[in-house]
């Protein structure tokens, strides 16, 4: 369970890539579905913790979900944002709630329930995170609800489901030859 | 830490001082290695990669390794620096004894292949550093080692040159100075030109041939490596099984042992002699009508908008081509050659239909019933050509289910890749990768076959599959046009050579004429010397990158000397004070905070600041709009009903107070990355919040190859141009073919990266604890620290209470 350097330099790579796909989602974002309404918008959520659920994937280590968002969020903070720093804040905020789904599961589950699982419990953070500084609180309770569900879905697919999808066919390349994922084969249903 | 192990850090630190450029020889024991019986083996079950190896290695000792690809090289390399089994992953068998004091952080150097995936840090200066930080190297001592070491590695550059502006063989030169900085007892050289040109494989050389003739111990492992013989006194031979054939003087077992290195595959019998193959079908074949063209071509990277900007204020244009005139004909073989940068690449572009030229005629066949593609191009990474995730899909173009068609079986046997049908591409060797590539492209018919560097990194027998199917081609009348480095090629295979120099045709004609054409050759450096004197020019790249320097005046700004971890918690403290903003005046004031701030603190001009903050305006009215529109709202606000929105001014203010928040953490953010530089921030997290170094460090590694990214993905996006009309069936698949190729390349890189900062002694205690390495950088707190953070926090919380 100890992290090893490739470990680490790896996890920033993949994260910093992500960090690069979260600020062209940014700038996505602002032209599709924020302006007509809250609970579509809602829709785009789960891919801003891809990160969070990749690297866990195929580094399974502690702390790999937290790490992964920290690095992503601050490469796209430092990138240009249009969130400026908080796209490095709530990307913490989310990681820490992923974290806690692959903590639950022992750090030994990473089967596709559990990857849908734990990613969809980023939405948590976010939620938590985007009621306070984005003014989700200022909406009426039934499209709060709609926004959590939308977002709850959302991360299950575009976080957790991509992500399996993506780090199945890169373990069929054969570079992740020396990460957890192709040791820890069995535990992979 | 005190101990024997810091006692002799410190001796050999001081012994330093005194010695030469390089720091030794030492005295010392003469045995510095001894192999018995070693074997080492990667997967379980496998076959070894070194087969019962018996090698023994003292002072002083310059050996030069040669073997076949697969033949174990790279995993002698990295045994004898020690970096198996601790750093890669391998079961080792045998007797490996090693001199202890090997074992010690930065004695043994190595100089890997891969330019690009050796480095850790941002700039020369902290590169040379970190191996002498992983020694704890006293910071204040480290400039004259570090200065001392570029010298002799011949790279003089300034220390903030950031290192992915070097070309490939300068940042060759500065591996060896990092390498050489710590002083190491032995130094190891994986293929170190396998990605270099002609000119910088010549400098590396006479690198080599100096820290040779100083009586270094160097262990040299050399594709390219004929140069090196009169060099390295003692050779090693490594056969297919990856079990040592001969060792030995150099001269002698090279005498005894031609026929060997035949049958491997190593050298051509018949060195720079065309084949008879080639003959028949060279310049004699009289030229048939032409099927690429180009009249006084022209080419620039700059748009057409700038293009005519420049012209019309009378600023020179840099065109990468210019006054590019020529005809090639079916059955003509043609190389393109010149010097790094001279402009091959965007010529077969060109040609290629890539890009389309600034001024000029070209003249390209067009696509005709039974031929939609009529020229195949050939990318010099074979992965970015890569679009299905089976070997088997990628040959028959389509996703095979069933059994395997005929031509795609054929194929399979013709470039020896049976049985690994239903392999990954992508988990393929370098030669197999190359051979399904060019499988691909000649699988239909083509009028002309483009291919950018296809025999790079291959060994002979690869190269010569390859180039004989070309061959067969031009037999068949179609025409071929192939940029290499590779002279030896060029002379064996090429009916024509066109040599570029600046953008521009040198030279045209027969490898013939241009062997007796000495003024091109030396012009267009295509000959490997190891003549030290022919220095170059050190031609600085400009490779943009947008998120990783700091201006200089910026970084000594006020705001830019505060240390960088305290700085980045005073901008979170105060984003969340922001938070607290309820009302558009205190909204306003706490825009204005960040703004003056980059103002008198940062010193960066108003018009600066307003063009850092512009891309976000956008966002700035989508967040009142967002409120406007839904808001939740009291019983009694007056409210617009307009398709299913319900505007009113109580939301439009919420909406309003939101938009200013969200700017103002957006502008101490603009603040805070115009005033911090990555790798202080890495430091100071080290040395002030004890993050251990290893995921510090590990994390700038992984984020400092962002610009890498960016040039793989424009490479991925060009060659999924050409093949993106025979993709319109998968539209799923189309993500994987993007992503795989970026990852599977940045996760090799990483894997790289990770292995060569352990092997610069950043692992073990150094990497667990910030007290057990030194710091090149200074990352002091000071009373401004804290004063920062009081004046800014008091301030916030100043306007989130009155108003």
């Amino acid at each position: 369970m100890k992290w090893t350097l490739r470990d680490i330099v790896i996890t920033a790579v993949l994260a910093t890539a992500c960090g690069a796909v979260y600020l062209a989602w940014d700038l996505l974002y602002k032209f599709l579905p924020t302006g007509i309404s809250p609970v579509a918008a809602a829709s785009f959520n789960g891919l801003w913790w891809i990160a969070g659920a990749i690297v866990p994937y195929i580094i399974r280590k502690p702390g790999a979900a937290l790490l992964a968002e920290s690095i992503g969020g601050f490469v796209e903070f430092a990138l240009g944002s249009p969130y400026g720093i908080q796209a490095f804040t709530i990307g913490i905020a989310q990681g820490l709630t992923i974290e806690a789904g692959f903590a639950l599961g022992g750090y030994q589950r990473y089967g596709l329930t559990w990857m849908l699982v734990a990613s969809s419990l980023g939405t948590v953070g976010n939620y938590v995170y985007s009621y306070f500084y984005y003014g989700v609180n200022q909406y009426t309770t039934t499209e709060q609800i709609g926004y959590f569900v939308v977002t709850l879905i959302s991360g299950a697919v575009l976080a957790g489901l991509l992500s399996k999808w993506i780090g199945d066919a890169l373990k069929r390349t054969g570079v992740l030859r020396n990460f957890e994922i192709s040791r820890s084969a069995a535990d992979s249903r | 830490m005190i101990g024997p192990d810091s006692l002799r850090r410190d001796e050999r630190a001081a012994g330093r001082d005194e010695a030469s450029p390089g720091g030794y020889p030492r005295p010392g024991k003469p045995m510095l290695i001894r192999l018995r019986e070693v074997s080492v083996t990667y997967a379980e079950g496998g076959l070894p990669a070194l087969n019962a190896v018996d090698l023994s290695l003292a002072q002083h000792d310059a050996i030069l390794v040669i073997g076949a690809s697969g033949a174990g090289k790279s995993t002698l390399a990295l045994l004898l620096a020690g970096l198996i089994p601790d750093s890669v992953t391998a079961t080792v068998t045998g007797k490996v004894d090693r001199d202890l004091q090997l074992r010690e952080p930065g004695a043994v150097g190595i100089v890997f292949q891969d330019p690009e995936s050796q480095f850790c840090q941002l700039t020369v200066g902290q590169e040379v550093a970190f191996g002498l930080e992983n020694i704890r190297h006293t910071p204040a001592g480290m400039p004259p080692v570090i200065a001392r070491a570029l010298q002799a590695a011949g790279l003089a550059v300034p220390l903030d040159t950031p290192d992915y502006a070097l070309s490939g063989g300068m940042q060759q030169k500065l591996a060896l100075a990092a390498a050489l900085a710590p002083s190491p007892h032995l130094l190891i050289f994986d293929e170190p030109t396998a990605n270099l040109d002609p000119e910088s494989t010549g400098q590396v050389f006479s690198q080599i041939a100096q820290l040779v003739r100083d009586r270094h111990s160097v262990v040299v492992i050399e594709h390219k490596f004929r140069p090196l013989l009169d060099i390295m006194p003692r050779v090693v031979l490594l056969d297919r099984n990856g079990h040592i054939h001969r060792d030995g003087p150099t001269s002698t077992v090279i005498q005894q042992e031609w026929s060997w290195l035949i049958g491997q595959g190593l050298v051509e019998d018949a060195p720079n002699i065309r084949g008879p193959e080639a003959t028949t079908t060279g310049p004699s074949r009289a030229p048939t009508r032409p099927v690429l063209a180009a009249e006084g071509v022209r080419f620039t990277y700059a748009s057409r908008r700038l293009e005519r900007r420049l012209t019309r204020n009378h600023v020179p244009v840099t065109y990468a081509l210019e006054d590019i005139s020529l005809a090639i004909g079916g059955g003509e073989l043609v190389a393109i050659v010149g010097p790094n940068g001279s402009g091959k690449s965007t010529l077969l572009s060109l040609l290629g239909g890539l890009c389309s030229p600034s001024a000029g005629v070209l003249t390209r066949p067009q696509p005709r019933p039974g031929l939609s593609v009529p020229v195949a191009f050939g990318f010099q990474n074979p992965e970015h050509q890569f679009i299905f995730e089976r070997v088997v899909d990628e040959l028959a173009n389509r996703y095979v289910e069933g059994s395997i068609p005929a031509n795609t079986q054929r194929l399979l046997e013709t470039f020896s890749l049976p049985g690994h049908a239903y392999d990954s591409p992508f988990g393929l060797s370098q030669g197999q990768k190359r051979r399904l590539s060019v499988a691909v492209m000649i699988r239909d018919r083509h009028d002309a076959y483009l291919l950018d560097e296809p025999t790079f990194g291959q060994d002979q027998a690869t190269q010569r599959t390859i180039m004989q199917h070309l061959q067969a081609l031009t037999a068949d009348g179609r025409a071929v046009v192939i940029s290499t480095h590779d002279m030896d090629l060029v002379h064996r295979y090429a009916t024509r050579v066109i040599v570029l120099v600046d953008g521009r045709i040198r030279f045209d004609g027969t490898p013939e004429a241009l062997s007796r054409n000495a003024a091109v050759q030396r012009e267009a450096r295509l000959t490997v010397s190891t003549d030290a004197q022919s220095e170059p020019a050190q031609q600085v790249l400009v490779r943009p990158s947008r998120f990783i320097q700091v201006d200089r005046r910026q970084a000594l700004s006020p705001i830019g000397r505060l240390n960088p971890g305290w700085k980045l918690i005073t901008t979170m403290g105060a984003m969340i004070l922001a938070m607290m903003a309820h009302t558009v005046p205190q909204g306003v004031l706490l825009v204005a905070l960040p703004l003056c701030l980059l103002w008198a603190g940062a010193r960066l001009s108003w018009l600066q600041i307003a063009k850092r903050m512009a891309p976000f305006i956008g966002f700035f009215v989508l967040y009142t709009w967002t409120l406007t529109a839904y808001s939740r709202i009291g019983p009694h606000t007056p409210t617009m009903y307009w398709l299913w929105f319900r505007l009113s001014w109580t939301g439009f203010r919420n909406g309003l107070v939101l938009a200013l928040r969200m700017l103002a953490s957006v502008a101490f953010g603009v603040l805070y990355v115009s005033t911090t530089d990555v790798s202080q921030l890495v430091v100071s997290l080290t040395r002030n919040f004890h993050v251990p170094p290893k995921f510090s460090y590990g994390s700038l590694a992984g984020i400092r190859m962002f610009p890498l990214f960016e040039e793989e993905w424009a490479k991925i996006r060009k060659a999924r141009m050409l093949r993106g009309k025979e993709l319109h069936r998968s539209r799923w698949t189309r993500l994987v073919t993007y992503a795989l190729p970026l990852l599977t390349q940045a996760i090799r890189m990483g894997e790289r990266v990770a292995v060569a900062m352990e092997s610069r002694g950043f692992r073990k205690e150094v990497a667990l604890t910030p007290e057990a390495r030194s710091y090149y950088l200074e990352t002091p707190i000071s009373v401004w620290d804290f004063a920062y953070l009081a004046i800014v926090l008091a301030a916030s919380i100043l306007v989130v209470t009155i108003g």
